[in-house]
């Protein structure tokens, strides 16, 4: 399998301070992968060593299967970047951001820049500074330049930061776009699932520093599915009727009193019927969606970011 | 290299440098013109005004805006996020902080002159203005002396607040050391004892001012050593966007 990006226990110490501890991340070619976790989780640290702007205390990133160190720079070449802001020179316009841009990337065709500021759609503000760009400007003009030199690899840091709903759909179609149309491998990373988990193909979530887990579409979709949730007053016997009166054997019990069932959704009226015969009360039962955004609440234990 | 060099120029464009240098040396220009005895008073005073006065003040100036401004348009994680060792973009840095101080300096020189000329000072010749230009040429390299500190205090403190008070303390500094007996050591001070050591040499000036090799030597070494340190910090440092 042709692997991107991988690192290996990759860590970061800032005194007493671990930002980023034995990080093993890989990115496979195609990917777009999500990383996703709360603010101040380790994303842009790890982003930053993967990109070379900051040395790890210990452990050692490969991209395009050659090591990264700040001594070889050449990797950067097939990378497009945006991290932590979309950084570009409020006294100059758009054009002439990109335009420095071409020359430092050595792209010789200078149509390209028409090319993406139309595909960001800032054609029409080409010629202005950049100091009077909203923020959604700024971050299309970002994401503008970091595809100027046709990237192999687009690694973006927060990209929908200061978006509103609009710019955030235009961003994340221009994501799969990219992807799909020109076979970029994407890394974007977010504190806020809902913004990017419909467009990526993998999930990486960060808490503390550490990478809790890596999924791939699959189990995205997994996590996704629908069930049946009742609430009922003796749950053991209703499972044992689930298994005994409709063979149904992909359930859960979450906690006392409550059982998930992720099959035979049509069947729930006849199952509520079931349990009341069997004299067990029902005080709910509906039809609900395991959200990612659960699921990530779970892992990473907080309920304020994401 | 020269794509380098050319971003750092472009990066300049409606800054506000292009106001701060003709209003310098406008002020110098006048300043020193006025009042002149001869052609040598003007020029002679101008370039002092420079080496102990606006010299330190306005390189150093410069060197923050050009290293600050990185960080303050949070540029700093693209820039060297490019296919570049770092040392080259310091260096990039370096030589558009150079023509900014040239641009500066020249400039003066040419008020100078345009004002002597309004205000009828006697006995210019060609032969005196390529003197001059010479003269100039130096005073440019050792104005350039002071860009390495203000550099280093810029990317360590990642906005050009520090680098200008340093440059303006150096000023300050500067014109009362002269007296002291060491003083000849301090940047500004050996820079315009250096000058007035060479308009001897080259007869402008009456005064007999020995060239001092401390004072030169002081010179390289606050020009060398900041260097040496910054260019190693700015290659190893992590890169934060100073938010």
């Amino acid at each position: 399998m042709d692997y991107i990006l991988k690192t290996y226990n990759l860590t970061k110490k800032y005194k007493d301070i671990t930002a980023v501890e034995n990080v093993n991340m890989t990115i496979k070619k195609g990917d777009i992968y999500g990383f996703i976790g709360k603010n101040g989780a380790g994303k842009t640290t790890l982003i930053r060593m993967i990109t070379g702007l900051i040395n790890p205390t210990s452990g050692n990133v490969e991209i395009f299967g050659h090591p990264v160190s700040r001594g070889n720079k050449a990797f950067l070449e097939r990378i497009g970047t945006i991290i932590e802001f979309p950084g570009s020179y409020q006294n100059l316009t758009a054009r002439e951001n990109l335009e420095m841009h071409r020359r430092l990337m050595r792209v010789s065709d200078k149509k390209r820049i028409d090319e993406v500021l139309e595909l960001v759609n800032l054609q029409h503000v080409s010629n202005k500074k950049v100091k009077g760009f909203s923020l959604g400007m700024k971050q299309r003009l970002g994401i503008a330049r970091a595809l100027l030199h046709k990237p192999e690899f687009l690694i973006l840091d927060e990209p929908t930061n200061g978006l509103d709903p609009v710019g955030i759909k235009e961003i994340r179609q221009l994501i799969i776009d990219l992807a799909k149309t020109h076979g970029i491998t994407i890394l974007v990373s977010s504190h806020i699932l809902s913004e990017i988990h419909q467009m990526v193909t993998r999930i990486g979530i960060i808490n503390n520093g550490h990478l809790l887990e890596e999924v791939g579409y699959e189990a995205i979709k997994e996590r996704n599915r629908h069930f049946i949730e009742a609430k009922v007053s003796n749950d053991k016997k209703a499972a044992y009727l689930l298994e005994n009166h409709f063979a149904i054997e992909n359930y859960s019990i979450i906690e006392p009193g409550i059982i998930r069932i992720y099959e035979s959704l049509e069947n729930s009226p006849a199952i509520n019927k079931i349990f009341v015969k069997n004299g067990i009360d029902v005080a709910e039962i509906k039809i609900s969606k395991d959200t990612l955004e659960d699921y990530f609440l779970k892992l990473t234990g907080g309920e304020n970011n994401a | 290299m020269l794509s380098i060099l050319y971003s750092e120029i472009v990066k300049l464009k409606r800054s506000l440098v292009f106001i701060v240098i003709p209003l310098a040396a406008i002020i110098t220009a006048i300043l020193s013109g006025f009042n002149a005895k001869d052609w040598h008073n003007a020029l002679i005073n101008n370039a002092v005004f420079w080496s102990i006065l606006m010299g330190p003040a306005i390189a150093s100036l410069f060197t923050g805006y050009v290293f600050a401004n990185e960080y303050l348009d949070k540029t700093i994680n693209n820039l060297l996020a490019y296919p570049y060792a770092a040392y080259k973009f310091f260096i990039g840095k370096m030589l558009a902080i150079f023509i900014l101080i040239t641009t500066s300096i020249t400039m003066s020189f040419i008020f100078t002159i345009i004002f002597g000329l309004l205000t009828n000072i006697p006995g210019l010749n060609i032969e005196m203005v390529i003197k001059y230009i010479q003269f100039y040429v130096i005073l440019i390299i050792m104005e350039f002396a002071f860009v390495p500190i203000a550099a280093f205090l810029t990317i360590l403190s990642k906005n050009y607040i520090l680098s200008t008070g340093f440059g303006v303390a150096t000023s300050l500094i500067g014109g009362v050391l002269a007296s002291f007996k060491l003083g000849h050591l301090f940047p500004s001070t050996a820079a315009t004892m250096t000058l007035y050591s060479i308009a001897g040499k080259l007869g402008f000036s009456e005064h007999s001012l020995q060239i001092s090799v401390p004072s030169i030597s002081s010179l390289v070494f606050y020009f060398v050593i900041p260097l040496i340190v910054s260019l190693a910090y700015f290659r190893k440092m992590d890169v934060h966007s100073g938010s």
